[in-house]
């Protein structure tokens, strides 16, 4: 197989990523990772040995997989992926996007659109995962569905809620079969949105249509500058004019009734605090407010209350609504 | 930070589902990619003992020092987990997705041990 792919954080979903990819045949890897080994990734990032704590993972990395693999082409950059790494997309087929950062998830979509490199979206925490595949200019890309990064801490990292290794591998395994479908020009995993709840063992897909007016790839590109310089005292105002809406002590399908109804009394562009009790409502809750066009901007747990932050679509994105 | 923190910070599993972990066994059959992955997520996660076959145990032993390995003389290439007298099998299209999906598996079924 002669197609390239660049890996963008070697952790729970890059590492073993790699490991189906180069099984699958792909003989030219890039690995962008600027982090060491620490024992706690081990439960996880199955590419790597206890031996390797302490060194960078894109160097483990790309050792381990010469090791497996003889012959293949490795090149790595111990970095936090940045605009600096442009020039790079252009040299691979596809971008298998897997950090913890949804800064660094939004950069990378946007240089991918820049550069019209397709790439492969997914994120893990806890025992629930999503993935997105994106072809430029042609699908909808992360931005279609966050439209911008939630301020920093404002979402759950691994850090937080944990994440149970194979519930990780799962979602990387997803994510490699996406990207594969991509480079066979497979058009038919665009457009969805794949998420896994690990609890129930349960995969939905949700429709994810393209926004015409999308910062990241429609009508809006020119708005991503200002958003990056003004990105957290804009977001700051908005959330702090936020509504608030209590469903603690309800239960499914009330909990949404409720949540749906608040939703659509926002004006376009206003957002939503939700306060949910119910584990499950917390997982159904966000599924069908996003399958009906609002966006989710945070999630956060403290162990009691789940508090979700939505957000009506601005004008002219609301025809989803 | 201990090696099992991530693992323990998640809800459903908690200091009580890791104990359980901790105590189960597991013998793991096959020696493709799907075994590996699986045998890996499982040592990663702690189990006490796994049983698998000698291509795998070397990897599971340079992941996780402190699970027990035991050989199976089985050569069989047909990938599948047993525990508690279940069998756990996947049809997931690769193996990173097959290997996952049993280990996830076998995990939830120590966790649903009283």
């Amino acid at each position: 197989m002669d197609d390239s792919v660049l890996v963008v954080g070697a952790g729970g979903l890059g590492a073993p990523g790699l490991l189906q990819l180069a099984h699958a045949g792909i003989r030219k890897f890039g690995i962008i990772d600027p982090d060491r080994l620490e024992l706690s990734n081990l439960h996880r990032q199955i590419l790597y040995t206890e031996a390797d704590i302490g060194a960078p993972k894109a160097e483990c990395a790309k050792n381990h997989l010469l090791r497996r693999f003889p012959g293949i082409e490795v090149h790595v950059s111990v970095e936090a992926f940045t605009k600096n790494h442009e020039s790079m997309l252009d040299e691979f087929d596809l971008v298998i996007e897997g950090t913890d950062q949804m800064e660094t998830k939004m950069l990378v979509s946007d240089l991918c659109i820049d550069t019209n490199t397709p790439y492969v979206f997914a994120g893990v925490v806890g025992t629930e995962g999503q993935v997105l595949a994106v072809r430029p200019n042609i699908s909808a890309c992360l931005r279609c569905l966050f439209d911008e990064a939630p301020p920093p801490g404002a979402t759950p990292r691994c850090e937080d809620l944990g994440v149970i290794g194979p519930i990780a591998g799962l979602v990387a395994a997803e994510q490699v079969r996406r990207g594969l479908a991509l480079l066979d020009h497979d058009e038919t995993v665009l457009n969805k949105l794949w998420t896994y709840d690990g609890v129930r063992a349960r995969e939905r897909e949700i429709r994810l249509p393209k926004m015409s007016d999308c910062r990241g790839c429609g009508s809006r590109i020119a708005l991503r500058g200002w958003i990056t310089t003004k990105r957290s005292q804009t977001v700051d105002d908005e959330i702090s004019r936020a509504k608030e809406l209590s469903v603690e002590n309800e239960v499914c399908p009330q909990t949404y009734v409720h949540t749906k109804r608040a939703l659509d009394e926002l004006l376009p562009g206003e957002m939503l605090w939700v306060m949910i009790g119910s584990d499950e409502s917390a997982r159904n809750v966000p599924v069908s407010a996003m399958a009906a066009g609002y966006h989710l901007l945070s999630k956060t747990f403290d162990g009691r209350v789940h508090r979700l932050l939505f957000q009506r679509p601005k004008i002219n994105e609301d025809d989803n609504v | 930070m201990s090696r099992y923190s991530r693992q323990i910070s998640v809800k459903s599993v908690g200091p009580r589902g890791h104990s359980r972990v901790r105590n189960g066994s597991v013998e793991i059959y096959g020696h493709g990619l799907d075994s590996q992955i699986c045998a890996l997520y499982l040592a990663g996660a702690g189990v006490g003992t796994i049983s698998c076959h000698s291509k795998v145990i070397d990897q599971v032993r340079a992941i996780n020092s402190e699970v027990e390995t035991l050989e199976i003389a089985e050569d069989s290439t047909d990938f599948r987990a047993v525990c508690r007298k279940e069998t756990f099998r996947s049809k997931k299209t690769n193996e990173l997705g097959r290997g996952s999906q049993v280990a996830r598996d076998v995990i939830a079924c120590f966790l649903r041990e009283q």
